[in-house]
Protein backbone atom coordinates (compact mmCIF):
# COMPACT_ATOMS: atom_id res chain seq x y z
CA UNK A 1 0.00 0.00 0.00
CA UNK A 2 1.26 3.47 -0.86
CA UNK A 3 1.00 6.10 1.82
CA UNK A 4 0.58 9.60 0.46
CA UNK A 5 -0.20 11.96 3.32
CA UNK A 6 -0.74 15.55 2.26
CA UNK A 7 0.72 16.60 5.53
CA UNK A 8 3.99 18.47 5.55
CA UNK A 9 5.54 15.79 7.77
CA UNK A 10 4.99 13.22 5.03
CA UNK A 11 8.64 12.33 4.85
CA UNK A 12 8.64 11.30 8.50
CA UNK A 13 5.88 8.73 8.09
CA UNK A 14 6.83 5.08 8.20
CA UNK A 15 4.69 2.05 8.77
CA UNK A 16 5.33 -0.10 11.79
CA UNK A 17 6.60 -3.54 10.86
CA UNK A 18 4.24 -6.25 12.19
CA UNK A 19 1.04 -4.25 11.77
CA UNK A 20 0.51 -5.45 8.16
CA UNK A 21 -0.61 -8.88 9.35
CA UNK A 22 -4.01 -7.62 10.51
CA UNK A 23 -6.20 -6.86 7.48
CA UNK A 24 -8.33 -4.40 9.51
CA UNK A 25 -5.75 -1.62 9.77
CA UNK A 26 -2.15 -0.47 9.94
CA UNK A 27 0.10 1.41 12.32
CA UNK A 28 2.29 4.31 11.24
CA UNK A 29 4.82 6.48 12.99
CA UNK A 30 4.83 10.20 12.15
CA UNK A 31 7.60 12.06 13.91
CA UNK A 32 7.17 11.19 17.57
CA UNK A 33 3.53 10.10 17.36
CA UNK A 34 2.07 6.70 16.62
CA UNK A 35 -1.03 6.58 14.40
CA UNK A 36 -3.34 3.62 13.94
CA UNK A 37 -5.32 3.66 10.71
CA UNK A 38 -8.57 1.68 10.75
CA UNK A 39 -9.85 0.35 7.44
CA UNK A 40 -13.55 0.26 6.51
CA UNK A 41 -13.65 -3.44 7.40
CA UNK A 42 -13.06 -2.50 11.07
CA UNK A 43 -15.92 -0.01 11.24
CA UNK A 44 -18.66 -2.11 12.84
CA UNK A 45 -16.38 -3.65 15.44
CA UNK A 46 -14.90 -0.28 16.40
CA UNK A 47 -18.31 1.36 16.66
CA UNK A 48 -19.58 -1.48 18.83
CA UNK A 49 -16.50 -1.17 21.04
CA UNK A 50 -17.21 2.50 21.68
CA UNK A 51 -21.02 2.41 21.87
CA UNK A 52 -21.17 -0.65 24.11
CA UNK A 53 -19.03 1.07 26.76
CA UNK A 54 -16.33 -1.59 26.58
CA UNK A 55 -13.66 0.89 25.47
CA UNK A 56 -14.31 3.21 28.42
CA UNK A 57 -14.45 0.28 30.83
CA UNK A 58 -11.11 -1.13 29.67
CA UNK A 59 -9.39 2.25 29.74
CA UNK A 60 -10.78 3.01 33.22
CA UNK A 61 -9.44 -0.31 34.49
CA UNK A 62 -6.01 0.37 32.96
CA UNK A 63 -6.27 -2.62 30.62
CA UNK A 64 -6.27 -0.79 27.27
CA UNK A 65 -4.07 2.01 25.98
CA UNK A 66 -6.25 5.11 25.49
CA UNK A 67 -6.40 6.90 22.14
CA UNK A 68 -7.66 10.10 20.53
CA UNK A 69 -9.23 10.30 17.07
CA UNK A 70 -7.30 12.32 14.51
CA UNK A 71 -8.85 14.23 11.62
CA UNK A 72 -8.60 12.11 8.51
CA UNK A 73 -7.86 15.07 6.26
CA UNK A 74 -4.18 14.68 6.93
CA UNK A 75 -4.26 11.26 5.36
CA UNK A 76 -4.92 9.80 1.97
CA UNK A 77 -5.15 6.07 2.28
CA UNK A 78 -7.31 4.00 -0.05
CA UNK A 79 -9.06 2.01 2.68
CA UNK A 80 -8.73 4.41 5.59
CA UNK A 81 -11.86 4.99 7.64
CA UNK A 82 -10.53 6.40 10.92
CA UNK A 83 -7.14 7.47 12.22
CA UNK A 84 -6.40 7.05 15.93
CA UNK A 85 -3.54 8.39 17.98
CA UNK A 86 -2.94 5.99 20.90
CA UNK A 87 -0.93 7.14 23.89
CA UNK A 88 2.70 6.53 23.08
CA UNK A 89 4.44 3.58 24.69
CA UNK A 90 7.81 4.91 25.92
CA UNK A 91 9.70 1.72 25.04
CA UNK A 92 8.44 -1.19 22.97
CA UNK A 93 9.55 -4.46 24.56
CA UNK A 94 9.17 -8.08 23.52
CA UNK A 95 8.22 -11.18 25.47
CA UNK A 96 11.73 -12.63 25.07
CA UNK A 97 12.96 -9.61 27.07
CA UNK A 98 10.42 -9.94 29.88
CA UNK A 99 10.90 -11.68 33.19
CA UNK A 100 8.47 -14.26 34.56
CA UNK A 101 6.22 -11.78 36.40
CA UNK A 102 6.04 -9.45 33.41
CA UNK A 103 4.87 -12.31 31.19
CA UNK A 104 2.38 -13.43 33.85
CA UNK A 105 1.00 -9.88 34.21
CA UNK A 106 0.71 -9.66 30.41
CA UNK A 107 -1.21 -12.96 30.40
CA UNK A 108 -3.56 -11.79 33.15
CA UNK A 109 -4.20 -8.53 31.28
CA UNK A 110 -5.07 -10.48 28.13
CA UNK A 111 -7.52 -12.68 30.06
CA UNK A 112 -9.08 -9.76 31.94
CA UNK A 113 -9.65 -7.97 28.62
CA UNK A 114 -11.23 -11.12 27.20
CA UNK A 115 -13.47 -11.50 30.28
CA UNK A 116 -14.64 -7.87 30.00
CA UNK A 117 -15.10 -8.22 26.24
CA UNK A 118 -17.40 -11.22 26.71
CA UNK A 119 -19.70 -9.12 28.90
CA UNK A 120 -20.13 -6.67 26.02
CA UNK A 121 -20.59 -9.24 23.27
CA UNK A 122 -17.00 -8.94 22.02
CA UNK A 123 -13.88 -11.11 22.01
CA UNK A 124 -10.17 -10.98 21.31
CA UNK A 125 -9.50 -12.32 17.82
CA UNK A 126 -5.86 -12.90 18.69
CA UNK A 127 -3.91 -13.28 21.95
CA UNK A 128 -0.31 -12.57 21.03
CA UNK A 129 2.36 -11.25 23.38
CA UNK A 130 2.94 -8.52 20.76
CA UNK A 131 -0.46 -7.04 21.67
CA UNK A 132 0.70 -6.23 25.19
CA UNK A 133 3.12 -3.49 26.24
CA UNK A 134 4.07 -1.83 29.51
CA UNK A 135 2.69 1.65 30.12
CA UNK A 136 3.10 3.39 33.48
CA UNK A 137 4.41 0.15 34.95
CA UNK A 138 1.32 -1.87 33.93
CA UNK A 139 0.72 -4.42 31.18
CA UNK A 140 -1.85 -2.98 28.75
CA UNK A 141 -3.45 -4.09 25.50
CA UNK A 142 -2.25 -1.87 22.66
CA UNK A 143 -4.05 -3.47 19.72
CA UNK A 144 -7.58 -2.11 19.65
CA UNK A 145 -8.27 -4.00 16.42
CA UNK A 146 -7.98 -7.28 18.30
CA UNK A 147 -11.39 -6.58 19.83
CA UNK A 148 -14.18 -7.78 17.55
CA UNK A 149 -17.85 -8.66 17.96
CA UNK A 150 -18.04 -12.19 19.24
CA UNK A 151 -19.05 -14.88 16.75
CA UNK A 152 -20.99 -17.89 18.01
CA UNK A 153 -18.08 -20.31 17.90
CA UNK A 154 -15.23 -21.05 20.33
CA UNK A 155 -12.45 -18.57 21.17
CA UNK A 156 -10.21 -18.49 18.08
CA UNK A 157 -7.26 -17.21 20.11
CA UNK A 158 -7.30 -20.01 22.70
CA UNK A 159 -4.48 -21.98 21.08
CA UNK A 160 -2.45 -18.80 20.54
CA UNK A 161 -2.90 -17.76 24.17
CA UNK A 162 -1.61 -21.13 25.35
CA UNK A 163 1.48 -21.09 23.17
CA UNK A 164 2.31 -17.40 23.76
CA UNK A 165 1.66 -17.17 27.49
CA UNK A 166 0.86 -20.35 29.39
CA UNK A 167 3.55 -22.58 27.87
CA UNK A 168 6.47 -20.15 28.41
CA UNK A 169 5.34 -19.56 32.00
CA UNK A 170 5.19 -23.30 32.67
CA UNK A 171 8.63 -23.75 31.12
CA UNK A 172 10.03 -21.25 33.62
CA UNK A 173 8.22 -22.88 36.55
CA UNK A 174 9.43 -26.37 35.62
CA UNK A 175 12.66 -25.47 33.83
CA UNK A 176 14.70 -22.32 33.56
CA UNK A 177 13.96 -18.59 33.15
CA UNK A 178 16.31 -18.45 30.16
CA UNK A 179 13.77 -20.59 28.26
CA UNK A 180 11.78 -17.37 27.69
CA UNK A 181 14.39 -16.71 25.02
CA UNK A 182 12.55 -19.34 22.99
CA UNK A 183 10.08 -16.50 22.43
CA UNK A 184 12.82 -14.74 20.42
CA UNK A 185 11.86 -11.69 18.39
CA UNK A 186 8.93 -12.53 16.19
CA UNK A 187 8.52 -16.12 17.36
CA UNK A 188 4.90 -17.19 17.25
CA UNK A 189 4.93 -18.67 20.73
CA UNK A 190 6.08 -22.19 21.57
CA UNK A 191 4.05 -24.93 19.86
CA UNK A 192 2.16 -27.10 22.32
CA UNK A 193 3.51 -30.41 21.03
CA UNK A 194 7.05 -29.18 21.54
CA UNK A 195 6.18 -27.81 24.98
CA UNK A 196 4.55 -31.09 25.94
CA UNK A 197 7.80 -32.90 25.13
CA UNK A 198 9.90 -30.32 27.01
CA UNK A 199 7.84 -30.27 30.21
CA UNK A 200 8.68 -32.93 32.82
CA UNK A 201 6.27 -35.78 33.62
CA UNK A 202 5.27 -34.19 36.94
CA UNK A 203 3.68 -31.33 34.99
CA UNK A 204 0.96 -33.84 34.03
CA UNK A 205 -0.15 -33.64 37.66
CA UNK A 206 -0.86 -29.90 37.36
CA UNK A 207 -4.35 -29.39 35.99
CA UNK A 208 -3.47 -26.30 33.95
CA UNK A 209 -0.58 -28.06 32.18
CA UNK A 210 -2.63 -31.23 31.71
CA UNK A 211 -5.73 -29.53 30.27
CA UNK A 212 -4.26 -26.63 28.32
CA UNK A 213 -0.94 -28.08 27.14
CA UNK A 214 -0.58 -31.89 27.20
CA UNK A 215 -4.11 -32.92 26.20
CA UNK A 216 -4.57 -29.80 24.08
CA UNK A 217 -1.39 -30.64 22.12
CA UNK A 218 -2.75 -34.09 21.31
CA UNK A 219 -6.10 -32.74 20.16
CA UNK A 220 -4.52 -29.96 18.11
CA UNK A 221 -3.89 -31.99 14.97
CA UNK A 222 -7.22 -33.76 14.85
CA UNK A 223 -9.67 -32.75 12.18
CA UNK A 224 -13.03 -31.36 13.28
CA UNK A 225 -13.57 -28.23 11.21
CA UNK A 226 -17.22 -27.85 12.15
CA UNK A 227 -16.08 -27.01 15.67
CA UNK A 228 -15.01 -23.62 14.35
CA UNK A 229 -18.66 -22.72 13.87
CA UNK A 230 -20.17 -24.66 16.72
CA UNK A 231 -22.09 -22.23 18.95
CA UNK A 232 -20.68 -21.80 22.40
CA UNK A 233 -22.58 -20.23 25.28
CA UNK A 234 -21.25 -17.27 27.26
CA UNK A 235 -21.22 -19.49 30.34
CA UNK A 236 -18.84 -21.95 28.70
CA UNK A 237 -16.60 -19.19 27.39
CA UNK A 238 -16.45 -17.54 30.80
CA UNK A 239 -15.62 -20.89 32.42
CA UNK A 240 -12.66 -21.25 30.06
CA UNK A 241 -11.34 -17.74 30.66
CA UNK A 242 -11.80 -18.05 34.42
CA UNK A 243 -9.99 -21.38 34.45
CA UNK A 244 -7.11 -19.93 32.43
CA UNK A 245 -6.93 -16.91 34.74
CA UNK A 246 -6.77 -19.12 37.83
CA UNK A 247 -4.17 -21.30 36.14
CA UNK A 248 -1.94 -18.35 35.32
CA UNK A 249 -2.33 -16.60 38.68
CA UNK A 250 -1.39 -19.77 40.56
CA UNK A 251 1.95 -20.07 38.78
CA UNK A 252 4.82 -19.10 41.05
CA UNK A 253 8.53 -18.78 40.41
CA UNK A 254 11.21 -17.92 42.95
CA UNK A 255 14.24 -16.30 41.31
CA UNK A 256 17.39 -18.15 42.40
CA UNK A 257 19.92 -15.85 44.09
CA UNK A 258 22.99 -14.94 42.07
CA UNK A 259 26.09 -12.80 42.41
CA UNK A 260 24.16 -9.95 40.82
CA UNK A 261 20.97 -10.22 42.87
CA UNK A 262 23.16 -9.74 45.97
CA UNK A 263 25.17 -6.89 44.38
CA UNK A 264 23.02 -4.02 45.66
CA UNK A 265 22.99 -5.30 49.23
CA UNK A 266 26.63 -6.39 49.48
CA UNK A 267 28.13 -3.57 47.38
CA UNK A 268 31.29 -5.59 46.61
CA UNK A 269 34.55 -3.98 45.45
CA UNK A 270 33.45 -0.56 46.75
CA UNK A 271 33.88 1.16 50.06
CA UNK A 272 30.72 2.87 51.31
CA UNK A 273 32.24 6.23 50.34
CA UNK A 274 33.01 5.06 46.79
CA UNK A 275 29.51 3.57 46.39
CA UNK A 276 27.92 6.84 47.49
CA UNK A 277 30.23 8.89 45.26
CA UNK A 278 29.20 6.90 42.18
CA UNK A 279 25.50 7.36 42.86
CA UNK A 280 25.94 11.05 43.63
CA UNK A 281 27.79 11.63 40.35
CA UNK A 282 25.06 9.94 38.29
CA UNK A 283 22.41 11.83 40.25
CA UNK A 284 24.16 15.11 39.49
CA UNK A 285 24.42 14.34 35.76
CA UNK A 286 20.74 13.40 35.55
CA UNK A 287 19.69 16.49 37.53
CA UNK A 288 21.72 18.77 35.27
CA UNK A 289 21.01 17.22 31.85
CA UNK A 290 17.37 16.21 32.56
CA UNK A 291 17.23 13.23 30.15
CA UNK A 292 13.76 12.06 29.11
CA UNK A 293 14.91 8.48 28.66
CA UNK A 294 17.73 6.58 30.35
CA UNK A 295 19.00 3.12 29.41
CA UNK A 296 20.85 1.53 32.31
CA UNK A 297 22.99 -1.37 31.07
CA UNK A 298 24.07 -3.94 33.63
CA UNK A 299 21.45 -2.54 35.99
CA UNK A 300 21.39 -5.57 38.35
CA UNK A 301 18.36 -5.09 40.62
CA UNK A 302 17.96 -1.48 39.47
CA UNK A 303 19.59 0.46 42.30
CA UNK A 304 20.77 3.25 39.94
CA UNK A 305 17.68 3.09 37.72
CA UNK A 306 15.36 3.76 40.65
CA UNK A 307 17.38 6.88 41.41
CA UNK A 308 17.14 8.17 37.81
CA UNK A 309 13.35 7.64 37.81
CA UNK A 310 13.14 9.82 40.91
CA UNK A 311 14.59 12.60 38.74
CA UNK A 312 11.70 12.10 36.32
CA UNK A 313 13.52 10.09 33.64
CA UNK A 314 11.81 7.07 32.10
CA UNK A 315 14.42 4.37 32.66
CA UNK A 316 14.89 0.98 31.05
CA UNK A 317 16.97 -1.20 33.38
CA UNK A 318 18.69 -3.89 31.29
CA UNK A 319 20.39 -6.91 32.80
CA UNK A 320 21.32 -10.33 31.44
CA UNK A 321 20.29 -12.08 34.68
CA UNK A 322 16.53 -12.91 34.71
CA UNK A 323 16.61 -13.12 38.53
CA UNK A 324 17.78 -9.49 38.74
CA UNK A 325 15.10 -8.35 36.30
CA UNK A 326 12.44 -10.27 38.22
CA UNK A 327 13.43 -8.63 41.51
CA UNK A 328 13.64 -5.17 39.90
CA UNK A 329 10.18 -5.60 38.35
CA UNK A 330 8.60 -6.83 41.60
CA UNK A 331 10.16 -3.91 43.42
CA UNK A 332 8.95 -1.39 40.81
CA UNK A 333 5.43 -2.84 40.98
CA UNK A 334 5.39 -2.73 44.78
CA UNK A 335 6.57 0.87 44.80
CA UNK A 336 4.17 1.72 41.94
CA UNK A 337 7.14 3.13 40.03
CA UNK A 338 5.59 4.15 36.69
CA UNK A 339 8.88 5.19 35.10
CA UNK A 340 10.91 2.00 35.47
CA UNK A 341 10.93 -0.84 32.95
CA UNK A 342 13.34 -3.68 33.82
CA UNK A 343 14.16 -5.97 30.89
CA UNK A 344 16.37 -8.98 30.23
CA UNK A 345 19.07 -8.06 27.76
CA UNK A 346 22.42 -9.73 27.18
CA UNK A 347 24.56 -6.97 25.71
CA UNK A 348 26.90 -9.51 24.13
CA UNK A 349 23.91 -10.76 22.13
CA UNK A 350 21.39 -7.92 22.07
CA UNK A 351 17.88 -8.42 20.69
CA UNK A 352 18.11 -8.49 16.87
CA UNK A 353 15.52 -7.32 14.34
CA UNK A 354 13.04 -10.07 13.57
CA UNK A 355 9.93 -11.28 11.84
CA UNK A 356 9.13 -11.08 8.13
CA UNK A 357 12.08 -9.65 6.17
CA UNK A 358 13.55 -8.71 9.57
CA UNK A 359 11.22 -5.73 9.58
CA UNK A 360 8.40 -6.69 11.91
CA UNK A 361 10.24 -6.31 15.19
CA UNK A 362 12.97 -3.82 15.99
CA UNK A 363 16.32 -4.76 17.45
CA UNK A 364 17.74 -2.96 20.46
CA UNK A 365 19.66 -0.32 18.47
CA UNK A 366 16.61 0.48 16.32
CA UNK A 367 14.62 1.35 19.45
CA UNK A 368 17.12 4.05 20.47
CA UNK A 369 18.75 6.37 20.96
CA UNK A 370 18.18 7.12 24.62
CA UNK A 371 19.00 10.55 26.00
CA UNK A 372 21.43 9.01 28.46
CA UNK A 373 23.11 5.61 28.65
CA UNK A 374 24.55 4.27 31.90
CA UNK A 375 27.23 1.58 31.94
CA UNK A 376 28.47 1.29 35.52
CA UNK A 377 30.84 -1.54 36.37
CA UNK A 378 30.28 -3.03 32.92
CA UNK A 379 33.04 -2.09 30.47
CA UNK A 380 35.62 -4.46 32.01
CA UNK A 381 33.14 -7.37 31.80
CA UNK A 382 32.51 -6.65 28.13
CA UNK A 383 36.22 -6.18 27.37
CA UNK A 384 37.82 -9.07 29.24
CA UNK A 385 35.53 -12.13 29.44
CA UNK A 386 33.31 -10.71 26.68
CA UNK A 387 36.18 -9.96 24.30
CA UNK A 388 34.62 -6.74 22.94
CA UNK A 389 37.33 -4.15 22.10
CA UNK A 390 36.94 -0.75 23.78
CA UNK A 391 36.49 1.03 20.45
CA UNK A 392 33.57 -1.28 19.53
CA UNK A 393 32.00 -0.70 22.92
CA UNK A 394 32.15 3.08 22.59
CA UNK A 395 30.83 2.86 19.03
CA UNK A 396 27.80 0.92 20.35
CA UNK A 397 27.16 3.27 23.27
CA UNK A 398 27.27 6.26 20.89
CA UNK A 399 24.70 4.54 18.66
CA UNK A 400 22.21 3.85 21.45
CA UNK A 401 22.70 7.04 23.49
CA UNK A 402 23.12 10.76 22.92
CA UNK A 403 25.16 10.91 26.12
CA UNK A 404 26.63 8.32 28.45
CA UNK A 405 28.06 7.81 31.92
CA UNK A 406 30.58 4.99 31.73
CA UNK A 407 32.62 3.64 34.60
CA UNK A 408 36.27 2.96 33.85
CA UNK A 409 37.82 -0.01 35.66
CA UNK A 410 41.66 -0.20 35.46
CA UNK A 411 43.81 -3.30 35.01
CA UNK A 412 44.89 -3.29 38.65
CA UNK A 413 41.32 -3.38 39.95
CA UNK A 414 40.82 -6.44 42.21
CA UNK A 415 38.08 -7.83 39.95
CA UNK A 416 40.33 -7.61 36.89
CA UNK A 417 43.43 -9.02 38.58
CA UNK A 418 41.35 -12.04 39.65
CA UNK A 419 40.75 -12.72 35.94
CA UNK A 420 44.43 -12.34 35.00
CA UNK A 421 45.23 -16.07 35.13
CA UNK A 422 42.37 -16.89 32.72
CA UNK A 423 42.12 -13.90 30.35
CA UNK A 424 44.28 -11.25 28.75
CA UNK A 425 43.57 -8.07 30.68
CA UNK A 426 45.99 -5.71 28.93
CA UNK A 427 43.12 -4.55 26.71
CA UNK A 428 42.02 -2.33 29.60
CA UNK A 429 44.21 0.62 28.66
CA UNK A 430 42.74 3.97 29.72
CA UNK A 431 44.32 6.12 26.94
CA UNK A 432 42.72 3.78 24.38
CA UNK A 433 39.37 4.21 26.15
CA UNK A 434 39.68 8.02 26.09
CA UNK A 435 40.68 8.01 22.40
CA UNK A 436 37.68 5.84 21.48
CA UNK A 437 35.35 7.98 23.61
CA UNK A 438 36.57 11.15 21.91
CA UNK A 439 36.17 9.55 18.48
CA UNK A 440 32.58 8.42 19.02
CA UNK A 441 31.18 11.10 21.36
CA UNK A 442 33.26 14.26 21.15
CA UNK A 443 32.91 15.64 24.66
CA UNK A 444 34.74 13.63 27.34
CA UNK A 445 34.86 14.48 31.05
CA UNK A 446 36.66 12.37 33.66
CA UNK A 447 35.67 12.21 37.33
CA UNK A 448 37.70 10.14 39.77
CA UNK A 449 35.54 8.06 42.12
CA UNK A 450 36.39 8.94 45.72
CA UNK A 451 38.10 6.18 47.71
CA UNK A 452 38.48 4.00 44.59
CA UNK A 453 40.78 3.47 41.60
CA UNK A 454 37.77 3.49 39.31
CA UNK A 455 36.68 6.59 37.35
CA UNK A 456 33.42 7.80 35.85
CA UNK A 457 33.35 9.35 32.39
CA UNK A 458 30.60 11.64 31.17
CA UNK A 459 30.45 11.48 27.38
CA UNK A 460 28.17 13.46 25.11
CA UNK A 461 27.70 14.52 21.53
CA UNK A 462 27.27 18.16 22.51
CA UNK B 1 -3.39 -12.12 5.65
CA UNK B 2 -4.08 -15.72 6.39
CA UNK B 3 -7.35 -17.47 5.63
CA UNK B 4 -7.95 -20.90 7.06
CA UNK B 5 -10.45 -22.70 4.91
CA UNK B 6 -10.00 -26.32 5.87
CA UNK B 7 -7.56 -28.50 7.72
CA UNK B 8 -6.45 -31.89 6.61
CA UNK B 9 -8.05 -35.01 7.95
CA UNK B 10 -5.60 -37.08 9.92
CA UNK B 11 -7.76 -40.06 10.80
CA UNK B 12 -6.28 -42.19 13.51
CA UNK B 13 -3.15 -40.12 13.90
CA UNK B 14 -4.50 -38.67 17.14
CA UNK B 15 -4.92 -41.95 18.95
CA UNK B 16 -1.61 -43.31 17.67
CA UNK B 17 0.21 -40.27 18.99
CA UNK B 18 -1.30 -40.55 22.44
CA UNK B 19 -0.58 -44.23 22.64
CA UNK B 20 3.07 -43.68 21.94
CA UNK B 21 3.41 -41.07 24.67
CA UNK B 22 1.05 -41.82 27.45
CA UNK B 23 -0.21 -45.35 27.31
CA UNK B 24 -3.28 -47.25 26.25
CA UNK B 25 -5.95 -45.91 28.59
CA UNK B 26 -5.49 -42.30 27.55
CA UNK B 27 -5.38 -43.17 23.88
CA UNK B 28 -8.69 -44.98 24.25
CA UNK B 29 -10.27 -41.88 25.74
CA UNK B 30 -9.08 -39.78 22.83
CA UNK B 31 -10.11 -42.40 20.34
CA UNK B 32 -13.64 -42.17 21.71
CA UNK B 33 -13.52 -38.37 21.64
CA UNK B 34 -12.14 -38.44 18.08
CA UNK B 35 -14.84 -40.84 16.90
CA UNK B 36 -17.47 -38.66 18.60
CA UNK B 37 -16.35 -35.60 16.68
CA UNK B 38 -15.94 -37.49 13.40
CA UNK B 39 -19.49 -38.76 13.73
CA UNK B 40 -21.16 -35.58 14.91
CA UNK B 41 -19.30 -32.90 13.01
CA UNK B 42 -19.21 -32.37 9.29
CA UNK B 43 -16.68 -30.23 7.41
CA UNK B 44 -17.44 -26.56 6.73
CA UNK B 45 -15.47 -23.44 5.83
CA UNK B 46 -13.87 -21.33 8.55
CA UNK B 47 -12.15 -17.96 8.31
CA UNK B 48 -9.73 -16.53 10.83
CA UNK B 49 -6.95 -13.96 11.05
CA UNK B 50 -4.75 -16.42 12.96
CA UNK B 51 -4.69 -20.20 12.76
CA UNK B 52 -7.03 -21.34 15.52
CA UNK B 53 -6.46 -25.04 14.74
CA UNK B 54 -9.66 -26.96 14.15
CA UNK B 55 -8.54 -29.72 16.51
CA UNK B 56 -7.87 -27.10 19.16
CA UNK B 57 -11.35 -25.63 18.62
CA UNK B 58 -12.98 -29.04 18.92
CA UNK B 59 -11.00 -29.67 22.08
CA UNK B 60 -12.15 -26.30 23.39
CA UNK B 61 -15.79 -27.28 22.84
CA UNK B 62 -15.21 -30.41 24.92
CA UNK B 63 -13.12 -28.67 27.58
CA UNK B 64 -15.51 -25.76 28.11
CA UNK B 65 -18.34 -28.26 28.47
CA UNK B 66 -16.39 -30.01 31.23
CA UNK B 67 -15.37 -26.76 32.92
CA UNK B 68 -18.88 -25.31 32.78
CA UNK B 69 -20.26 -28.64 34.06
CA UNK B 70 -17.74 -28.71 36.90
CA UNK B 71 -18.69 -25.13 37.75
CA UNK B 72 -22.38 -26.02 37.80
CA UNK B 73 -21.72 -29.03 40.05
CA UNK B 74 -19.61 -26.89 42.41
CA UNK B 75 -22.33 -24.24 42.58
CA UNK B 76 -24.96 -26.92 43.23
CA UNK B 77 -22.83 -28.44 46.00
CA UNK B 78 -22.31 -25.01 47.52
CA UNK B 79 -26.06 -24.38 47.43
CA UNK B 80 -26.85 -27.78 48.95
CA UNK B 81 -24.19 -27.35 51.64
CA UNK B 82 -25.43 -23.90 52.53
CA UNK B 83 -29.03 -25.19 52.58
CA UNK B 84 -28.10 -27.97 55.00
CA UNK B 85 -26.02 -25.59 57.07
CA UNK B 86 -28.88 -23.13 57.34
CA UNK B 87 -31.27 -25.92 58.23
CA UNK B 88 -28.85 -27.39 60.78
CA UNK B 89 -28.23 -23.93 62.15
CA UNK B 90 -31.98 -23.40 62.38
CA UNK B 91 -32.40 -26.69 64.29
CA UNK B 92 -29.60 -25.74 66.67
CA UNK B 93 -31.15 -22.37 67.25
CA UNK B 94 -34.57 -23.89 67.92
CA UNK B 95 -32.91 -26.38 70.34
CA UNK B 96 -31.26 -23.49 72.11
CA UNK B 97 -34.48 -21.59 72.26
CA UNK B 98 -36.25 -24.43 74.04
CA UNK B 99 -36.82 -23.67 77.70
CA UNK B 100 -34.87 -25.93 80.03
CA UNK B 101 -36.81 -28.29 82.17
Amino acid sequence: MTVSPRHEHAALVRDVGGSFRDPSGRVFVRGTEVLRVLFHSAREDYEHLLKSGLYDGLVDKGLLVPHAEVTRSAWELPNAWRVLRPERIPFISYASEWCFSQLRDAAVTTLRVQREALRFGMTLKDASTSNIQFLDGRAVLIDILSLVRRPDGPWVAYYQFCKHFLVPLLLVVYGDPHLLKLLGTGADGIPLDRASRLLPWRSWLRSSALLHVHLHARARDSSAPRALRKPMSDRRMEALVDNLTRSVERLRWTPPPSEWTRYEKQQPTYTPAAWTARLEFVSRVVAQTKPGTVWDFGAATGYVSRMTTRHGAFTVAFDADPSCVELAYRDARQEANRRLLPLVQDLLRPTPCGGWAQGEYEGLIERGPADLVLALGLVHHLAVPGGIPLDRQLEFFAKVGRAAVIEWVPQDDPVVTAWANRFRVDCLHEPDFVAAATRHFGRVERHQVADSRRALYYLSNA
Amino acid sequence: MLYITETRAKGLHLSQHVKTNTGVSLSKIFLVIGIFFCLTLTPGPAFAYIDPGSGSMAYQVLLTGLLAGALAVRRALTWITSWFRTRHHGVEMSDDSEPSA
